[in-house]
């Protein structure tokens, strides 16, 4: 086997490069320990930089939903607030109409009574008009103004759904609704304790029998109307539980990507700097092995 | 034999052993002078004279000195010295690129465009509310900062490589210069020891030239060194050729080589630091298209469906960004009338819609994951990670390249340092040699020089 000579100098450059090169691996361990992050440039992880960009996307985008859910979540308690408060005055409305359809009570009796539904219906007009900020929640996409004329009950909102996203793929929450649908549909809130005001105010006892199915209806209708938003409820509750896991989830997955196990770096930057001293120790005796520093 | 012819013979001990001393210290002295090769004397015995039918040895003769070198392992030396010098001027110059690339703070392109999908996603919640809308704009206005502030750094990085490579080349055509010099030094030197000298530095500035400029370099018979450029002679003999650079219209460097009859493009053969400088810059506009190509598509898609929405006045929607052909990333900005009236974001899908509607703005939301890009299998995040991915594999690629030209030039370097190198230990076993070697020529003198007294004695 032949053997290279070696010189002085090509055993300190080779020292020298050896050197150089844990320094360099040293630099990098100290750089992941004291940053705790693993990828701190594109070249850390090329081929994952797509999936790391996605993740990060995903996490922003739960933020985003967890945003949505709980903002919906606000207005859609407000909407069962008051559907709740609907149906307690429907029913109210309801026990005075059988109450006042009985032959029991006289005309004047049922007149007074008008006073009595009119209040109700007044009460009525400012659940239909509840807002959250200003947010009318039964005026459609027109909640900046409120839903219904206070006085006439006519409604002033649109036939929009105002809704916002809660989880990918475009599944959205309710954040308001179409009151003239909600409220008016197969049974009329506002059109029966219209009516029910109208047949007190008349004094006559089988017109008020008359208004009790159209307020049996009013009730049904607003029984659905909460089934509607406690459902949408239900969805944004949903949307924020799993945005806010899935948040979690990509939190770890995102930390696996690009943060550095810190029990692993500090272990290796300690390897390294110990290989470090051990290289300077080797050049620094090599540098007194010379033959004329012994002549 | 006379006494006489003794001293005469012990003093060619003494040149001889002098000479080796001289020789000895010039190693010592060049034993750090990057391209050095050893001289080693080489000592003849003189031609015996014939007295009465004997001969009678005359003594040593210097007889000539050697200089150590491979001209294989050189030439070797020379390319790998340019390869590893172009993979080393590469991976540096990308290194800095990559910075611009920050993957840890918030203030990147793809850390903004999250920030504007997202104030978009929060604007859904209420789109007629004015802060909100501001927010939308503010955080375009972010993005297409950050996306200017990316072009530029790289349109930066590509000027200074340029303006460097301008005064460089100016060294580079001076160098070329001296090897011819120094060719015609070698070639008409009067001894070998002078010539050797001459070789050694033309061989250092060879040496910088295929650092810089990634030549190779050929040794001819006459001890000329002829220089090359991928198969054009750039220095033959006592004849150096001139390099130019210039700008092309698209802005990128061009190398150009002068010949008798016409000037060639040379810039795909350039190699050392000036083709890894060149390489880097490639590397830049390809980012740089890379980037520009994705702000095109994202751009278009943005604007086109901003178009079939409408405002909060009913007035159809504009363009929501602007940006100019081929410079898409450095020119990207709000529609400045846009940026002036946050009413103007048509998030309604219809004109007489009412303030909430949102229906065009959860379709401008969508596009962040619709696949847009990289003929429709991509998203915008996925395409714009691809972008940085490209950069992380173009420095990985150039650092990995780098170890390894590097590993390569370091053991040809030991090779070379093998054959050539300066050796104190043994320099100083020479000394050592040549040393007891001039004290016993004195001896045999003194010796002698008694003997011829006690002669001139006895006739006296």
């Amino acid at each position: 086997m032949a053997i290279i000579r070696s010189t002085y100098h090509s055993r300190l450059a080779n020292l020298s490069s050896q050197t150089r090169r844990i320094g360099d691996r040293m630099g990098r361990a100290q750089e992941v320990a004291s940053s705790g992050l693993e990828v701190l440039r594109p070249s850390d992880a090329a081929g994952r930089m797509s999936y790391i960009h996605s993740v990060r996307e995903s996490r922003a985008d739960q933020t985003q939903y967890t945003s949505n859910a709980s903002w919906a979540y606000q207005h859609l308690a407000v909407a069962d607030q008051s559907l709740g408060g609907l149906a307690s005055i429907i029913s109210e409305a309801r026990e005075l109409a059988v109450q006042m359809s009985s032959e029991t009570y006289n005309a004047d009796s049922r007149i007074t009574s008008a006073g009595e539904a009119s209040a109700m219906f007044d009460r009525a007009m400012v659940y239909a008009n509840a807002n959250l900020s200003g947010r009318f929640v039964f005026a459609g996409e027109s909640y900046d103004s409120p839903a219904y004329d206070a006085a006439t009950g006519a409604y002033l909102g649109d036939n929009g759904e105002p809704e916002v996203a809660v989880a990918d793929n475009n599944q959205t929450v309710a954040t308001g609704f179409d009151g003239s649908s909600l409220l008016q549909g197969t049974g009329d809130v506002v059109n029966a304790l219209q009516l029910l005001e109208t047949a007190l105010g008349t004094g006559d006892a089988v017109q008020v029998r008359d208004t009790i199915d159209a307020i049996e209806a009013a009730l049904e209708q607003v029984s659905v109307a909460r089934t509607v938003v406690g459902g949408e409820m239900q969805r944004a509750d949903d949307g924020l539980s799993m945005a806010q896991n899935m948040s979690i989830a990509l939190a770890g997955q995102e930390s696996d990507l690009v943060d550095a196990d810190a029990v692993e770096s500090f272990t290796n930057l300690f390897e390294v700097q110990q290989a470090f001293e051990a290289a300077l120790q080797v050049t620094s005796n090599a540098r007194s092995s010379l033959l004329f520093s012994r002549l | 034999m006379s006494l006489i012819s003794s001293l005469n013979t012990a003093a060619t001990g003494l040149r001889v052993a002098s000479q080796g001393i001289n020789i000895t210290s010039h190693n010592v002295a060049n034993a750090t002078t990057e391209g050095f090769s050893q001289r080693r004397l080489r000592v003849e015995t003189n031609i015996p004279s014939q007295t009465n039918g004997f001969g009678i040895g005359r003594g040593a003769d210097a007889h000539s000195v050697v200089r150590s070198a491979d001209l294989l392992v050189n030439e070797r030396l020379v390319r790998a010295i340019g390869d590893e010098s172009r993979s080393s001027a590469r991976f540096q110059t990308l290194a800095v690129i990559e910075a611009s690339f920050d993957e840890t703070s918030e203030v990147g392109p793809s850390s903004l465009m999250n920030q504007f999908f997202d104030a978009m996603g929060r604007m859904a919640q209420d789109p007629s509310d004015l802060s909100l809308r501001e927010d939308v704009l503010t955080t375009a206005q972010r993005f297409a900062e950050g996306t200017n502030q990316l072009a530029l750094d790289l349109r930066g990085s590509r000027r200074s490589i340029y303006d460097e490579l301008e005064q460089t080349m100016a060294e580079i055509n001076q160098k070329l210069e001296q090897v011819a010099e120094f060719n015609a030094a070698v070639m008409g030197a009067p001894s070998e020891i002078g010539a050797g000298d001459f070789a050694d530095k033309r061989d250092q500035v060879i040496t910088e030239l295929a650092e810089e400029f990634g030549f190779t370099a050929e040794f001819t018979g006459d001890g000329a060194a002829q220089l090359s450029l991928g198969g054009h002679a750039v220095v033959t003999g006592p004849v150096a050729r001139v390099l130019s650079l210039e700008q092309t219209a698209a802005g990128n460097p061009q190398v150009n080589l002068s010949s008798d009859s016409a000037t060639v493009d040379v810039s795909s053969l350039v190699g050392g630091y000036f083709g890894g400088r060149l390489d880097a810059h490639a590397d830049a506009v390809g980012f740089e298209a890379d980037l520009n190509t994705f702000i095109d598509t994202l751009g278009t898609a943005l604007n086109t469906q901003h178009q079939t929405g409408f405002d909060q006045t009913g007035a159809p929607g504009g363009d929501f960004f602007t940006f100019t052909g081929g410079a898409e990333a450095l020119t990207l900005a709000v529609d400045a009338t846009l940026a002036q009236d946050s009413s103007l974001i048509a998030a309604a899908g219809a004109a007489t819609a009412a303030a909430g509607d949102g229906t065009n703005l959860a379709a401008l939301v969508d596009i962040e994951s619709q696949l847009l890009f990289a003929g429709g299998t991509q998203t915008a995040t996925e395409a714009l990670g691809s972008v940085y991915a490209s950069v992380g594999r173009s420095v990985r690629s150039a650092e990995m390249s780098n170890q390894t030209s590097l590993a390569s030039l370091e053991d040809l370097a030991s090779l070379r340092d093998a054959v050539s190198g300066v050796d104190l230990d043994q320099e100083a076993a020479d000394l050592l040699g040549w040393q007891a070697s001039y004290q016993a020529a004195s001896r045999v003198v003194t010796a002698t020089n008694q003997m011829l007294s006690e002669l001139m004695e006895i006739v006296r």
